[in-house]
């Protein structure tokens, strides 16, 4: 795992992509509390690191979760996540934007994470989960989980590279400029990975279409 | 080209919804504190699931008349339902007779099986899986003749009414 680890120069692991090292990409995310807190996680204080993980929690699992669409990987990537996080933030700038340092490190963790053994299919949480909302017609919301978790699927089928483009977008809501500057390509590879991923899941998905 | 920008929007609009952030599980920080190895050992226990097929069973109990999409295939014979599932669905759904009313295919995964019990809309929605089953306050689970059942209600005082219905429960 510490081949994952990311640096103020950025990630160098031999045999993948090439993350450069930090820029202001993401603008100057760091505010004086921002930085308070920083600091303090680097001098070992448990509760600034319990502060930056609140604030961090949810986009690391969900870009984790998005990604493998497996909830016990999602786990597993989101715990290897901030425990490099917490063991390398010495390295980490203040000059630089924390969140595309951040987003680096759970991107690296989600290509390395290996699958050991078949998918545990997550079919049943994202129903379970719609049967458990009171309001709107609980078929409906079934219905529509369902659904969700079909995109989810095919998704997860994508290759590596075209998946985590997928996620950074969708998921994140990132800008072609700052999905490229995470993974360490131009912006037109990002435009060419999700065009040819939104081909496939055109294809793979018309029959959502057609239940519109 | 207005097509393919009417597609591209379409695909965008259905991934913004599917891809969605989620809040992490609380348990997460117990995971960062104390982290322990990925589960790939655990998964050697779902694979025995994985030898055997594998029907997992969501039942649901709520009303949805109003919102109830129309039935594809209107029968209450279950012989009928099975063989009309089975060939548009590919699931082999045993069923018992009684407060049936008909199928729908839900998606090529999933189809839906229609009730009618005590004057509101039943559906059990089933499922091709191989799947972990997880315990929770609104599901049980049980295991019968090489298929695992899942029983998911709304309520946890509707297990009773569901199971009644619920083939081998």
């Amino acid at each position: 795992m510490d081949a994952g680890m990311p640096s103020a120069a950025g990630l160098e692991i031999p045999g993948r992509i090439h993350l450069p090292a930090p820029s202001n990409e993401f603008g100057m995310v760091l505010d004086a509390n921002d930085h308070e807190v920083i600091e303090a996680c680097r001098r070992g204080d448990d509760n600034a690191f319990r502060a930056l993980f609140d604030s961090h929690k949810d986009r690391v699992y969900s870009i984790a979760l998005r990604y493998s669409g497996d909830r016990t990987a999602a786990m597993d990537i989101a715990q290897d996540t901030f425990v490099k996080l917490l063991s390398s933030i010495q390295n980490f700038r203040g000059n630089a934007s924390f969140d595309s340092w951040l987003y680096r490190i759970v991107v690296n963790t989600c290509l390395d994470y290996k699958r050991t053994g078949r998918r545990v299919i997550p079919y049943l949480d994202g129903l379970l989960d719609a049967v458990a909302a009171p309001a709107e017609s609980v078929l409906n919301r079934l219905m529509r989980a369902e659904q969700e978790q079909t995109v989810q699927e095919i998704v997860a089928k994508l290759p590596p590279e075209q998946r985590i483009v997928v996620v950074l977008r969708y998921t994140e809501g990132l800008s072609y400029d700052q999905i490229a500057e995470i993974v360490g390509c131009s912006a037109g590879t990002v435009a060419s990975r999700l065009n040819r991923a939104h081909k496939v899941l055109e294809r793979r998905l018309a029959h959502l279409r057609a239940r519109r | 080209m207005v097509k393919p920008e009417t597609h591209k929007q379409w695909i965008e609009q259905e991934l913004e919804r599917s891809l969605r952030r989620v809040s992490a599980p609380e348990e997460l920080w117990d995971r960062v504190q104390s982290p322990q190895q990925p589960r790939a050992r655990v998964r050697t226990r779902f694979m025995a699931w994985a030898t055997v097929p594998v029907l997992t069973f969501v039942a649901l109990w709520g009303s949805h008349s109003r919102n109830n999409p129309a039935i594809q295939f209107h029968s209450s014979d279950p012989a009928e339902i099975r063989a009309w599932v089975k060939a548009n669905a590919g699931l082999d759904v045993p069923l018992h007779a009684g407060n049936l009313a008909g199928a729908n295919v839900v998606s090529p995964h999933t189809v839906q099986i229609a009730y009618r019990v005590a004057g509101r809309d039943v559906s059990l929605l089933v499922s091709d899986n191989r799947a972990s089953v997880r315990r929770n306050g609104r599901s049980v689970s049980w295991t019968n003749g090489g298929q695992s059942y899942l029983l998911a209600c709304a309520e946890p005082q509707d297990f009773k009414a569901c199971v009644m219905c619920h083939v081998g429960g």
